[in-house]
């Protein structure tokens, strides 16, 4: 059961018109492919997402689930949403909400686990170890957790733990992290009887409602993870993990573990004579007759003459302009930067400018929400949001 | 009822194509990095409308229907219609390989019959080119001839690699010569034709018992001109029969121009091919691209310049690659320098290995008719030891097992084939 519900406000602009997990990153993927691929490459061909926000992003690119082979007569993928079933009809209230309006599917299965992923996050995984875990451990549920670092930890559920790998307390973003060094990454490998169970119309959130319970009576067992895992929490977050993997490319490039994804069917990426091109991720379908560095370009973007791409990421068929330059920014899908514009640029004066005050901060990134367009020369300070659409001089 | 069929003709052996073609069809050639030659003539089938498409195979057929598949890139996975591929197969009176084009239609005649359709679109796995059939097949149906047939302009010092078609004003076609010496229409039969289905089945049996090797292009298109049986339908727009090593390789290079003749992304609709589970191209602080084309799952760490690179390439820190067509999942090592190369799928080139580099006017000693214009052709899986030097217009192909060759230099216009591999 893959939880892919989630608002990701934290995004801004980038999800007012998709679901966090069908976020784009790394190049050609979606969040939700490395979740989805981690459940292929372990071996399990049976999978619901479940999905309420924004979810027609999501459903264009899993549809009957090709990419990932999971178009299959028996099993395969499932998108799950709110739906009317009684009076008592709501939107998902919650993690075990979701899973209790859906109890139907867990009852009907007759697999003897349920796992339950985050559909918002960004690793490769072999299930099968932390199932082989849970088999050797025993107990109703095991947790996958990881060590992080101490600044790191009110970001995350910590848990503290015995030298037999159960788990004795958990603190959501807790302020005083002493003996919680593992942060709970949202993986949780349950007993199917236990789960229906403890599934119920009251009980909304799978840590506190069914997780805390049974920590308490010492039947939650850590599993832990040491490989790479992100959360995509924030612009910010999203940005740094981007960019992580212009030096770290095998991060998400393992042989043993492919991620699949829905391809764009575009020719080659064609760099012109006069381009450049240093430190960067590109797919397929781009014309670059620019300079670009740093950056990350997702199919099918075109960079014209003298234009500078520095540190930034541009989603798929965007278009910069002659002699623009975009630093430190991110553009979202078929946003197109006229020439010469310059998006990123330094504040001209120290105030903020006035009007409403930006709902998130970006941590300096400069975001343009999808077909957003710059007319010629615009000039867009660092640090802005823009939302969708916007035309901006 | 569809108003017509496809069958491809995709069982040509393609043998100026040379190492490219000893171990896959002409038809599977990669080209333009991620395709394959055949993509383009399927893709031309599904945006035209035409959802029922016979391939017919056989030399070297496996790399073909891994490709194929059951036509899921083209949409041609259908539960009426879609994509089949028919070989030679016994249970025919007649049965026997393939042994002209008509000879292959001809062996399918059952296939023929069971349609419904009434026109017939007889195309070739080997060529490049955006068409709509839609519109030929309208000028078919205007002009009341049982045959029409796609005829291009070439420059006049093409003609005689060609069929040559004259046509009157009302389209008819009043001449046709097969690869004439001298003659005065520019007008190539592009070997692509329109039958009225019927027609079709009785003149496959009509001409079958005078000849073995029947073939359309040499026996049925001047038979029936003379008859005034055919139109010919002008094409104008870019198309390209990859026949031979050097057209193959000029036609990859020319895709690097500024505004190449061939546009991969046509108002048409994309090439459809089979999709890749590559992560996208990376290029790395040292790595510098200029004036190429790349697919994803590249690394580049080294130089690129005016190149194609397949998927799944990796060219090292201070190698060099310029000139070259480089197909899926090669490595180039450290300091190897490339110039004007054609690297087969998954060839390993050795640290400081240099290939391409020397007098293009010495002609290959076993293929000089296809190897003299300044190219060297590494085949498939082809180990390139460290430090070696191979010249150009050289051929080069390791073992089958290993890949290995023998650590010396090749000179210019030298070859070396291992054990087993025959051109």
């Amino acid at each position: 059961m893959i939880l892919a519900g989630g608002t990701g406000r934290e995004l801004s602009v980038l999800t007012r018109h998709r679901a966090k997990t069908a976020l784009p990153f790394g190049g050609r993927y979606r969040i939700i492919d490395f979740c989805l691929s981690n459940c292929v490459n372990s071996g399990l061909s049976e999978i619901y997402v479940l999905a309420q926000y924004n979810p027609k992003s999501l459903i264009e690119h899993i549809r009957m689930g090709k990419p990932w082979d999971l178009d299959r007569k028996s099993g395969g993928v499932f998108i799950l949403q709110p739906r009317y079933r009684d009076e008592a009809a709501r939107w998902y209230l919650g993690t075990a909400d979701a899973l209790y309006q859906n109890i139907d599917v867990i009852k009907l299965s007759r697999a003897d686990h349920v796992l339950v992923l985050s559909g918002d996050q960004v690793y490769l995984a072999d299930y099968q170890e932390i199932a082989a875990f849970h088999a050797a451990h025993g107990g109703p549920v095991t947790i996958a957790c990881k060590p992080v670092r101490p600044s790191q930890r009110s970001r995350f559920g910590m848990v503290r733990c015995g030298r037999d790998g159960v788990v004795r307390e958990f603190r959501e973003k807790p302020r005083l992290s002493r003996g919680f060094d593992s942060a709970s990454l949202g993986i949780y490998l349950f007993e199917r009887r236990f789960l229906v169970e403890r599934l119920s119309a009251e009980g909304h959130d799978i840590v506190f409602d069914i997780l805390m319970p049974e920590i308490a009576s010492g039947g939650v067992h850590a599993y832990r993870f040491e490989e790479y895992w992100e959360d995509i929490g924030s612009i910010a977050s999203y940005y740094t993990s981007s960019m992580r993997l212009l030096r770290h490319r095998s991060l998400i490039t393992r042989t043993d573990r492919p991620v699949f994804t829905r391809g764009a069917n575009l020719p080659p990426s064609k760099f012109f004579d006069g381009s450049e091109v240093r430190q960067s991720i590109v797919a397929d379908g781009c014309t670059v007759k620019g300079k670009i560095s740093g950056s990350i370009l997702f199919p099918g973007v075109t960079i014209e003459p003298g234009a500078v791409i520095e540190d930034s990421i541009v989603f798929s068929f965007s278009r910069v302009g002659a002699d623009a330059r975009v630093i430190r920014a991110i553009l979202d899908k078929d946003v197109a930067v006229g020439a010469g514009s310059y998006i990123g640029a330094p504040a001209r004066t120290r105030r903020r400018k006035a009007g409403a005050p930006q709902e998130v901060d970006t941590g300096g990134i400069t975001v343009l929400g999808k077909g957003t367009k710059t007319l010629a020369g615009a000039r867009v300070t660092a640090g802005s949001a823009v939302e969708p659409g916007s035309i901006l001089r | 009822m569809d108003r017509a069929v496809a069958f491809l003709l995709a069982g040509g052996a393609g043998k100026r194509l040379s190492l490219l073609t000893t171990h896959r069809a002409k038809p599977a050639v990669p080209f333009a990095g991620r395709y394959r030659i055949i993509d383009f003539t399927l893709t031309n089938c599904v945006n035209s409308g035409i959802d029922e498409v016979y391939v017919l195979a056989q030399y070297i057929s496996r790399s073909l229907e891994r490709h194929l598949g059951i036509g899921k890139p083209w949409d041609l996975d259908r539960a009426t219609g879609g994509l089949h591929v028919l070989h030679p197969h016994l249970g025919f009176d007649a049965a026997d390989w393939y042994r002209g084009t008509a000879d292959a239609l001809y062996q399918n005649t059952m296939v023929l019959r069971s349609l419904d359709c009434p026109y017939i679109l007889i195309l070739s796995g080997d060529h490049i080119y955006t068409m709509d059939y839609g519109s030929f097949l309208d000028y078919h149906e205007a002009h009341e001839l049982p045959v029409s047939v796609a005829v291009t302009e070439v420059p006049a010092s093409m003609t005689r690699h060609f069929g040559i078609a004259t046509m009157d004003p009302s389209g008819r076609i009043t001449r046709f010569d097969e690869k004439p010496a001298v003659c005065e229409s520019r007008l190539a039969s592009m070997g692509i034709y329109v039958f009225e289905r019927e027609y079709l089945i009785s003149i496959l049996e009509r001409f079958k018992s005078r000849h073995d090797d029947l073939d359309f292009g040499k026996h049925i298109l001047p038979r029936l001109v003379r008859e005034g049986k055919v139109a010919g339908y002008r094409y104008e727009g870019f198309w390209l029969d990859i026949g031979t090593l050097r057209n193959y390789y000029d036609a990859n290079i020319a895709l690097l121009g500024r505004r190449p003749r061939l546009d991969l992304n046509p108002a048409s609709g994309v090439i459809m091919t089979v999709p890749d589970e590559y992560p996208p191209l990376a290029v790395s602080s040292k790595g510098r691209v200029e004036g190429s084309m790349i697919c994803n799952g590249c690394i580049v760490s080294g130089t690129v310049r005016n190149s194609i690179l397949s998927p799944g390439v990796t060219v090292e820190t201070g190698a060099e690659v310029e000139g070259c067509v480089i197909l899926h999942d090669c490595v180039i090592q450290r300091g190897a320098r490339l110039n004007r190369c054609v690297l087969d799928k998954g060839v390993r080139v050795g640290r400081n290995a240099t290939i391409g580099s020397g007098d293009a006017a010495v002609a290959n000693t076993l293929q000089p008719e296809y190897l003299e214009f300044g190219l060297t052709l590494i085949g498939r899986d082809t180990h390139v030891p460290a430090g070696i030097s191979i010249g150009t217009n050289c051929l080069v192909a390791g073992t089958r097992e290993t890949g290995r060759i023998p650590k010396r230099d090749i000179p210019d216009g030298g070859t070396h084939l291992a054990h087993g591999i025959l051109l």
